[in-house]
C-alpha cells in the first residue's frame, strides 16, 4: 500500500463507474477523501467492516466455517432438482462464473432488474435507435433532455462529470442547455442548478410524453411555455435525451413512453444530430446484459437445456418463478447492493453476497464474498454498454470473490 | 385412428417448456415417445411424464394440464391441438396455421406473433395477448383468436391483420398502436383503450369510446351479415348474432381512420 | 511428446514446398526438424492421403467487441438454429464459444478483430477471451478520435504522433492501427453527411488524404508489421473506386491495407448509375507496391452489417432488413452501426456487388497481395469461406451461379470472360502465407521450424471442394490435436497477439491532462496492463516484434 494511503478507485456502486474517487485506506477501513460527492461516500463507505458485518458463513443463524459451508451448498445443490440463479449484481468474471455453474448444473439465469433492461432493449430490437455515450454527451452536446423524475438523485455526479462540467471539448459549456421535463422535484432541480446554466423544468404527466414529442416535432401552434421548448430544440446541434427507465414504472405503458422519446431523436436526426442515453441501473446490470449475450447469445432469462442456453423472457422470469414456487433452490449473488433482498421462505435459498448484505428472512445458507472494486480485481461495464472499467483492490480481509466460490459449488459430483 | 392424447403421470412442480409438441406431426409414436425435454435440471423423456396413447399425430389431444405448461403450441402449423386445463406462458404463440383449443384458462402472451391459423381459449388470458413477440415491432400478423373470457393487460398491442375476439373484459393499455385489423370485444373495456391507432375495425359493447367518433347514418349494413356469418363458420360458435349495429367513423384524430361498430 | 505426421502431401508456401511428400513433427506446440527430436515419437499419424496446411489465418473478421454484441441482442430472433450442435445462436452474430468452434472446425487457427476501438478494448478483449481455441487480435481504431484530430490541427510533430499510436497499441493490446473512414466517423457528430478524400471536415479543417499520410507514416516509422488498415471514405457510394485511389495515393507509396475493397471498387457508369470497377482497381493492385488488400465478399442471405462507419451505416439504415437498425457516437473516440441485411440474388445491385468481389479475387495476378474475406459477418458469415474458395477453384460452379443472377447483372460483369481458376497452392498463400507475413507473425503460416504447431490436415479423399475445405480431418492447435473427424476432441485457449512498439513516457503526460479535462474516465482505466490480460480479463498475451526499426 502506498505510504500516503491515499489512491483513487474506481466505484463500482452505480452505472457510471467514476474513477476519480479518492480514498484513504487504513487497516482496510477506507474513507473517502474527494469532496462535494456527499451522496456516493455514504454509499461506498457503507461497504466497510462494521460490528454487523457477516465475515464468516452462516447457516441460518449459526456461523459456520468456510468450508462446512460449500460442503452444505453442495450437498443442497446436488439434491435440487431446479436451481434459479438471481443475480443482484456482480463483476464479468462473476457472471462468467454463474453461466459455469448453469450450464453445468441446467439452470436458470436472471439478473434481478432484467424487466428495466427490456424496456431499453425493445427499441433496439424493434426500430431504429440512435445513441452516445457519456464522454460524447460531454463534450458534443448542446441540449440535454432529461426525462423523469428520478435520474438526477439516481446517478448523483450525472450533472458534475457529464451534462454540465467544468470542460468541454468541442461545446461553449455557457450555451449549453438543460432540460428537464417530466415530474422533476423542488431537490433534484436544486442539483440541476447548481452549476448555474439555463435550466429549463417543465412540469409535465409523465404519461404525456409522447404526446408532446410529436407535438414539439410538428408545425402545429403551441402554448408559449412548450413554443421556447421548440425552439431550443429546433436550434440545437447535437441534442441528447437521458432517462432512467424505472422512472416509467407507474405510466400506463412504459414502452411506449420510451419508443417515444427514441422516435423523436430518429426525427431530429434528419437534419441535425442527436442521441439517446438511457442511465441503466445500479446492480451492474450493463455487465450482466453484455457478458451474457456474448456467452448466450441472449441478455438476460436464459436457461440452460442441456445442450445451449434457451431464453424467453416471460418463461425464464426468475421473480415469477420464485413466487410461485417453480423451483426448490434459488441461488442468490449480491456484492454490490445497498437494498435489502427478497427472499422467499417457501423455497432453500444459498446467498453468495457481500458482508454486509441484508435480506427480509435468513437464507438457509449465506457465503460472504468480497466486493468487486474492494477486496478483488473485476471488469464492470459503464451504463453506455461501451466502456467497462477495471475494478482495484484495496482491503486485504481474505474474502474469496464470486467466481471462486461459484467454482468451487461447481465442482459437485453428482 | 386414435387422437395422439397427452396425459400428465405427475403433479408438476417446475415449468416445462413444450414447444416440441409442434414438431409431433412428422415424427412417430415412438419418437414422440422418446422425445427428450427438460424438466427442472433433468433431462427426462415425454413418456416419463405424460400417459401417451393414440397414434393420429395430427389430432393432438393434452388433458388433464396445468399451468405449468409452457409453450403449448408455439410455431404450431397444421393439425388441432386441443388442451383440457390450464395452460401457462405464450401458448401458440408464432402459430402460423392449424387450430389451437385450450378448455382452461392460460397465462401470458397468448398468440404473441401469431401469423394464421385459429386459437381459442375457452377462459381467460393473462398480459400481453396477441402482442409482439420478443422481436418484432408488430403484434398478430393474421389468424383468429378467440378469448371467451377475459384478457389481462396490455392486449391486441400493434395488431396488423386478423381478427380477435374477446368474450369477456379487456385490462389497461388494450388495442394502443393498432395498425389494422379486425377486434370484437363484447366486455368491458379499460383504461387507454386504442390509443394512437392508424386503422382497424372495433366491434364494441360498451359506448364511452364512441365518444370521439362521428355518428353515421343508421341504414342497413349489407356486408355486416356475411362478417357474423363467416365468423360463425369459422369459429364454429355463435360469436355474434345479427343485431343491428350503429356505425361512427371520421375519429377526431386526423390520423386515426380506423371505424367502429357499436352492438346494440 | 513427440507427434509425427506422416507422408502427407505439404504445402508450406513460406518455405517454397507446394504439394511435396514429407513428414512433419511436433514438439511441445512446435513444430521441428527431425534431427532435433529427443526421446521417441508418442503418436504419429498417417497422412498417407492427407493435405497438410498451416493453420489458417482469417485477418479481417468481426468477432469481439460492443457492436458485436449489439448485434446478439438486436436479432434475437434469429438465435433459433436448434439443430446446430453447439447452440442455438445464429450464425452471422455467434456466441464466442460457436465462433470458436466454427472456425476451428474449418482449420482456422487465428483471428483478428479489426475494428476494435481502444475505449473498447476492455470488452472486445474480455469477449475475445471467451473464444476458445483460436489465436486472436485486434486492430485498433485511430483516425476520428478528437485527441488524434486536435493533434493533427495543432501541425503537431510526426514523433508526439509516432508516441501516440504506439501508445495507442500499447494500452489496448492491438496488433495493428486501422482507420475506418479517416475523419468521416467525426464529422457525422458534427452533422456532416458525407467526406470525400479531399473535403475538409468542418469542424477540425483536415481531410482524410492527410489523416492517412501521417498514420501510414507513423507505422512506418515505429516499425509496426502491419501496414495501415484502411475502411476508405465513401464506402458502398457507387463511384467511390475514384476515392479508393486516392486513398492509394494517399499513402505516397509507404504500406498500406485496403479492407473489404469489394465495397470500394464500384462504378457509377451504365443505365443504373452502378457498375464494376474491378478492372480498374485491380489495375492500381498489381501495379502498386506496398499494397495488399482484402477482399469482403458477398454471399447471398440474411446477415447483418457491423461497422465502425456510423456515417454510411446512418446512409444505409433504410435498407434494414429485418427493419431495425442502431448507430452510437463512442466517446470521442470512434462511432459503430449495426444494421441488419438481406444480400439477395434477385437484385440488380447484390448480384453485382457478388461479381464485383470474385472479379478482384480473379483479376489480381499476385495471391501473396489479396487475402479471402467475407468481411464477416458484413459480406457473409465466415462459415461460407469453403462455398467462397470453391468459386475461386472452380470456374464452371461459379458460372453456373452466376448465369442464375438477373441478366442485367451479367451485361454488367466480365466475371465470365475470366478464366482463371486458383490452385490449391494460391488458396494455400492467400489463407495461411500471406496474411501471416502481412501481420508480422513469424511463427505462423508455416511449417518451418520452430514454428507454432497450428496445422490443418485435409482429406484428399473429398473430392467437392467446399466439402474438402469445410472438413479437415485433423487440425492441431499449438500442438495439441483439437478436432479429428469433424468432432471437438480437446478444449484449448489461444493467445492475444500484440505488438509493443517503444515509446516516449511524455505522451501520457499529456493524454493525462487532456483525459482528466475532457472524459469521463482516467487515463490509467483505459490502458490495459499484461498482468490485467492475464488475471482479470483471462487471455494470455504474445507480443510481436516490431521487426524493422526504420527511424
Amino acid at each position: 500500500m502506498k505510504s500516503d494511503n491515499k489512491r483513487y478507485i474506481t466505484c463500482p456502486f452505480c452505472s457510471l463507474h467514476c474513477d476519480d474517487i479518492q480514498v484513504e485506506v487504513n487497516n482496510n477501513k477506507f474513507k473517502i477523501v474527494s469532496e462535494n460527492i456527499k451522496d456516493c461516500t455514504s454509499k461506498i463507505e457503507y461497504f466497510n467492516i462494521k460490528k454487523t458485518s457477516n465475515l464468516t458463513a452462516i447457516s441460518k443463524y449459526k456461523k459456520i466455517n468456510f468450508n462446512t459451508a460449500i460442503n452444505a451448498a453442495r450437498k443442497m445443490i446436488s439434491r435440487s432438482e431446479d436451481i434459479t440463479l438471481v443475480n443482484h449484481g456482480t463483476d464479468v468474471n462473476g457472471v462468467r462464473s454463474l453461466l459455469n455453474f448453469a450450464a453445468s448444473h441446467n439452470c436458470v439465469v436472471d439478473h434481478v432488474n432484467s424487466k428495466y433492461l427490456y424496456r431499453n432493449l425493445g427499441i433496439i430490437q424493434r426500430k431504429g435507435y440512435m445513441a452516445t455515450s457519456l464522454t460524447e454527451t460531454r463534450n458534443r452536446s448542446d441540449v440535454v433532455i432529461l426525462f423523469g423524475n428520478n435520474i438526477l438523485k439516481k446517478s448523483p455526479r450525472l450533472i458534475d462529470k457529464v451534462i454540465l462540467p467544468k470542460h468541454s471539448l468541442c461545446t461553449n459549456l455557457k450555451s449549453r442547455k438543460l432540460l428537464l421535463v417530466g415530474d422533476f422535484d423542488a431537490q433534484s432541480v436544486k442539483i440541476a442548478k447548481k452549476n448555474k446554466h439555463h435550466i429549463e423544468n417543465f412540469k409535465i404527466d409523465l404519461n404525456d410524453i409522447p404526446e408532446i414529442l410529436t407535438k414539439l416535432m410538428s408545425d402545429d401552434k403551441l402554448s408559449k411555455n412548450l413554443e421556447g421548448i421548440r425552439k431550443i430544440i429546433k436550434k440545437s446541434k447535437y441534442l441528447v435525451a437521458s432517462w432512467i427507465t424505472s422512472d416509467f414504472d407507474k405510466c400506463n405503458d412504459p414502452d411506449y413512453v420510451i419508443s417515444s422519446i427514441s422516435d423523436f431523436i430518429l426525427s431530429m436526426n434528419q437534419t441535425s444530430r442527436a442521441a439517446c442515453m438511457p442511465i441503466a441501473g445500479s446492480l451492474a446490470d450493463a455487465t450482466s446484459s453484455q457478458t451474457m449475450s456474448w456467452i448466450t447469445g441472449f441478455p438476460s432469462r436464459v436457461k440452460f437445456n442441456g445442450k445451449s442456453f434457451f431464453h424467453d423472457r416471460s418463461i425464464c422470469d426468475s421473480q415469477e418463478i420464485i413466487r410461485n414456487r417453480n423451483t426448490d433452490l434459488a441461488i442468490h449473488i449480491s456484492t454490490v447492493n445497498h437494498n435489502k433482498v427478497e427472499l422467499n421462505d417457501k423455497i432453500k435459498n444459498i446467498f453468495i453476497g457481500h458482508i454486509n448484505s441484508t435480506f427480509n428472512i435468513k437464507p438457509d445458507i449465506f457465503i460472504p464474498v468480497g466486493n468487486p472494486g474492494i477486496d478483488h480485481r473485476g471488469i464492470m461495464f459503464r451504463t453506455d454498454n461501451v466502456v467497462s472499467v477495471l475494478l482495484d483492490k484495496i482491503r486485504e480481509i481474505e474474502l474469496l470473490s464470486t467466481q471462486d466460490v461459484m467454482n468451487m459449488l461447481s465442482e459437485v459430483d453428482n | 385412428m386414435s387422437h395422439l392424447t397427452l396425459k400428465p403421470k405427475i403433479k408438476f412442480k417446475f415449468r416445462l417448456d413444450l414447444n416440441s409438441i409442434s414438431s409431433f406431426q412428422s415424427m412417430s409414436v415412438n419418437r414422440v415417445k422418446t422425445l427428450p425435454l427438460m424438466y427442472g435440471n433433468k433431462e427426462v423423456r415425454y413418456k416419463d411424464l405424460f400417459k401417451i396413447t393414440g397414434t393420429d399425430s395430427l389430432n393432438i389431444v393434452i388433458k388433464s394440464s396445468n399451468e405449468m405448461m409452457d409453450n403449448v403450441g408455439k410455431n404450431f402449423i397444421r393439425g388441432n391441438l386441443s388442451v383440457h386445463g390450464n395452460v401457462g406462458h405464450c401458448c401458440g404463440s408464432e402459430m402460423k396455421g392449424g387450430k389451437i383449443t385450450i378448455f382452461g384458462n392460460a397465462l401470458n402472451r397468448v398468440a404473441s406473433g401469431i401469423s394464421g391459423g385459429i386459437l381459442r381459449v375457452n377462459g381467460n388470458c393473462g398480459d400481453y395477448l396477441c402482442g409482439k413477440s420478443n422481436h418484432k415491432n408488430e403484434g398478430i400478423n393474421d389468424g383468429l383468436v378467440i378469448i371467451t373470457g377475459n384478457a389481462g393487460d396490455y392486449a391486441i398491442q400493434r395488431m396488423r391483420r386478423g381478427i380477435v375476439i374477446v368474450k369477456g373484459n379487456v385490462g389497461k393499455n388494450c388495442c394502443t398502436e393498432i395498425i389494422s385489423g379486425t377486434v370484437i370485444i363484447t366486455g368491458q373495456l379499460g383504461k387507454n383503450f386504442a390509443n394512437k391507432i392508424k386503422r382497424g375495425t372495433f366491434i364494441l359493447k360498451e359506448s364511452k369510446f364512441t365518444k370521439n367518433y362521428t355518428k353515421s347514418n343508421v341504414c342497413e349494413y349489407n356486408f355486416m351479415p356475411f362478417l357474423v356469418k363467416h365468423l360463425n363458420q369459422l369459429s364454429q360458435d355463435k360469436i355474434l348474432s345479427l343485431k343491428s349495429f350503429q356505425r361512427f367513423n371520421s375519429h377526431k384524430t386526423a390520423s386515426n381512420l380506423s371505424e367502429l361498430f357499436l352492438i346494440r | 511428446m513427440n507427434l509425427k505426421l506422416q507422408g502427407g502431401k505439404v504445402y508450406d508456401p513460406i518455405n517454397n514446398v507446394y504439394g511435396k511428400r514429407m513428414d512433419v513433427y511436433i514438439n511441445d506446440g512446435k513444430i521441428i526438424k527431425k534431427n532435433k527430436i529427443k526421446g521417441k515419437i508418442n503418436k504419429i499419424i498417417d497422412c498417407s492421403d492427407k493435405i497438410i496446411m498451416p493453420g489458417a489465418i482469417d485477418m479481417h473478421t468481426h468477432i469481439g467487441g460492443g457492436k458485436v454484441n449489439i448485434a446478439r441482442m438486436m436479432l434475437e430472433e434469429l438465435h433459433h438454429d436448434h439443430n446446430d450442435s453447439c447452440d442455438s445462436s445464429a450464425i452471422i452474430a455467434p456466441t464466442t464459444i460457436k465462433t470458436g468452434i466454427k472456425y476451428i472446425q474449418m482449420g482456422y487457427t487465428s483471428c483478428f478483430e479489426p475494428a476494435l476501438l481502444p475505449i473498447n478494448a476492455r470488452q472486445a478483449h474480455s469477449e475475445m477471451a471467451d473464444i476458445p481455441f483460436v489465436d486472436k487480435g485486434g486492430y485498433a481504431l485511430l483516425g476520428n478520435d478528437d485527441f488524434f484530430l486536435d493533434l493533427v490541427k495543432k501541425k503537431a510533430s510526426q514523433s508526439l504522433i509516432n508516441d501516440y499510436v504506439a501508445f495507442i497499441l500499447n494500452a489496448s493490446q492491438c496488433i495493428g492501427i486501422k482507420v475506418v473512414n479517416p475523419g468521416g466517423i467525426n464529422a457525422f457528430k458534427f452533422n456532416q453527411r458525407a467526406l470525400d478524400v479531399d473535403e475538409k471536415s468542418n469542424y477540425y479543417d483536415i481531410t482524410p488524404r492527410t489523416i492517412i499520410k501521417i498514420l501510414t507514416k507513423a507505422i512506418y516509422d515505429l516499425g509496426i508489421p502491419h501496414p495501415l488498415h484502411v475502411h476508405c471514405s465513401n464506402l458502398g457510394v457507387a463511384g467511390n473506386y475514384l476515392s479508393t485511389i486516392e486513398t492509394i495515393k494517399a499513402a505516397e507509396s509507404l504500406p498500406i491495407h485496403l479492407t473489404h475493397i469489394q465495397f470500394q471498387s464500384y462504378g457509377n457508369n451504365g443505365d443504373r448509375n452502378f457498375s464494376s470497377a474491378a478492372p480498374e482497381i485491380s489495375h492500381y493492385l498489381n501495379k502498386t507496391k506496398n499494397l495488399t488488400c482484402d477482399v469482403g465478399q458477398i454471399m447471398f442471405g440474411q446477415t447483418v452489417t457491423m461497422s465502425g462507419d456510423s456515417m454510411s451505416q446512418h446512409k444505409n439504415h433504410h435498407h434494414a432488413h429485418p427493419d431495425k437498425w442502431m448507430c452510437m457516437d463512442i466517446e470521442c473516440d470512434a462511432g459503430c452501426g449495426v444494421v441488419p441485411f438481406r444480400y439477395s440474388d434477385k437484385s440488380f445491385v447484390n448480384g453485382l456487388q457478388w461479381a464485383i468481389g470474385l472479379e478482384v479475387f480473379l483479376l489480381a495476378k499476385d495471391p501473396w497481395k489479396v487475402f479471402l474475406t467475407t468481411d464477416h459477418p458484413n459480406g457473409g458469415p465466415f462459415t461460407s469461406y469453403p462455398h467462397l474458395i470453391k468459386l475461386l477453384m472452380d470456374r464452371s460452379f461459379r458460372n453456373d451461379i452466376f448465369e442464375k443472377l438477373p441478366k442485367s447483372v451479367q451485361e454488367h460483369s466480365i466475371l465470365k470472360s475470366l478464366k482463371r481458376e486458383f490452385t490449391l497452392k494460391e488458396i494455400c498463400i492467400m489463407t495461411r502465407s500471406a496474411p501471416a507475413k502481412i501481420l508480422g507473425l513469424k511463427n505462423k503460416g508455416s511449417l518451418g521450424d520452430n514454428c507454432d504447431a497450428d496445422i490443418t490436415i485435409y482429406d484428399q479423399n473429398k473430392k467437392d471442394i467446399e466439402d474438402f475445405f469445410a472438413n479437415p480431418s485433423h487440425v492441431i492447435k499449438d500442438g495439441k490435436i483439437v478436432v479429428k473427424n469433424g468432432k471437438i476432441v480437446n478444449y484449448i485457449w489461444g493467445k492475444t497477439q500484440t505488438v509493443k512498439p517503444e515509446y516516449d513516457a511524455g505522451i501520457e503526460k499529456i493524454l493525462g491532462k487532456f483525459f482528466d479535462k475532457y472524459h469521463t474516465m482516467k487515463l490509467d482505466n483505459f490502458k490495459i496492463s499484461d498482468d490485467e490480460m492475464t488475471n482479470v480479463i483471462g487471455s494470455e498475451i504474445k507480443v510481436n516484434e516490431c521487426i524493422h526499426k526504420r527511424k
